[in-house]
């Protein structure tokens, strides 16, 4: 009797690359032929389990076209302002926020040199007056020896 | 009325894979499944191989215009495919130092359905089990010949177009494959 078939005659029956020999000894082989079905056998339902975890998992999920998601550079770029934004959100919150309101801009030379005497009448310079509000009144000034 | 040879060009050309690449939409619908299921068998991995397909047909739309039409659009994307996962494999590698092991190897159990009894269930399934383990240990060129021949149903010279591979070599790849699953079912057989 023959000896059954190496790994390699084996392998080469299953591809479909069995030589004539190979080819006669399984159609005479019973064991040989019940090993070569049965490897064929988990084949498939290895090839029918694959095929049903994705198509469920198919099934349960839409299908996204890539020109939907052919935009990564913009969508990056939103993603990537969006962050700068925020970063600086601190930044811009120390800011010392501008006076945007303007003086009323004298045009006749009297109401030019008005605008000077008001200044020049001035206890404290202009930009120090709101502070002076700050100050309490005459009646609470700090003197040397405690309050008056 | 017989066509005449510009109606049967047009009719020709519409067929060519060059005149399917056009029609996008279409080839996502009609290749989506096949390569998340390719995918799928090479990296063991659902929603990485949800992403892999996502930038493999992403990728083949942004290289449409250099599609020549020499191979068909399935081989193609196979292709493309499997760059992917081998850039995926070959990044994992060097995560092992991290510490990262993103990948999970899945485990594609309870199948078949219930109409069996609950012993032939359990029988199936492990043997099931020993099938997707003994092809994880495969070298990854036989695995990718294995599942492109065995579970995508490709032949031989579509295999090498897909690969790059000699159709000899595929032949050897596969005929390696099946004594490699052989060798670690064993007792499954």
């Amino acid at each position: 009797m023959k000896p059954h078939l190496s790994q390699e005659q084996f392998a080469r029956c299953f591809v479909g690359a069995a030589t004539a020999e190979e080819q006669s000894h399984i159609s005479d082989c019973g064991e040989c032929l019940a090993e070569l079905e049965s490897f064929a056998t988990s084949v498939a339902t290895l090839r029918s389990a694959i095929r049903e975890r994705v198509d469920v998992h198919v099934a349960t999920q839409p299908v996204l076209s890539p020109k939907l998601e052919s935009l990564p550079q913009v969508r990056w770029a939103l993603a990537t302002v969006v962050i700068l934004l925020i970063g600086m959100l601190p930044l811009l919150a120390t800011l010392p926020v501008r006076n945007v309101g303007h003086a009323p801009v004298a045009t006749s030379p009297d109401a030019l040199m008005d605008a000077i005497n008001v200044h020049l009448s001035r206890s404290v310079p202009s930009p120090m007056e709101p502070m002076m509000s700050l100050l309490p009144g005459d009646e609470v000034v700090i003197e040397i020896g405690g309050i008056q | 009325m017989k066509p005449t040879a510009t109606t049967g060009f047009i009719a020709m050309s519409m067929e060519s894979p060059a005149a399917e690449i056009a029609d996008f939409d279409r080839v996502v619908e009609q290749h989506r499944t096949r390569i998340l299921r390719f995918v799928f068998a090479s990296v063991r991995d659902m929603d990485l191989a949800e992403t892999l397909t996502q930038d493999c047909l992403l990728k083949a739309y942004k290289n449409r215009h250099t599609f020549r039409g020499e191979s068909s659009v399935h081989t193609w994307l196979v292709r493309i495919a499997l760059n992917l996962v081998r850039d995926q494999v070959r990044s994992r590698r060097f995560q092992f130092w991290k510490g990262v092991h993103r990948v999970a190897h899945e485990e594609i159990r309870n199948w078949p359905d219930a109409s069996t009894s609950p012993e032939q269930r359990a029988s199936i399934n492990q043997q099931l089990q020993a099938v997707w383990d003994a092809t994880a240990a495969l070298s990854e060129r036989q695995r990718t010949v294995f599942i492109l021949r065995y579970v995508e149903d490709l032949n031989i010279c579509e295999i090498a177009q897909s690969t790059g591979l000699t159709e000899s070599s595929v032949k050897v790849h596969m005929a390696r494959a099946v004594q490699g699953i052989r060798k670690r079912l064993g007792k499954y057989l």
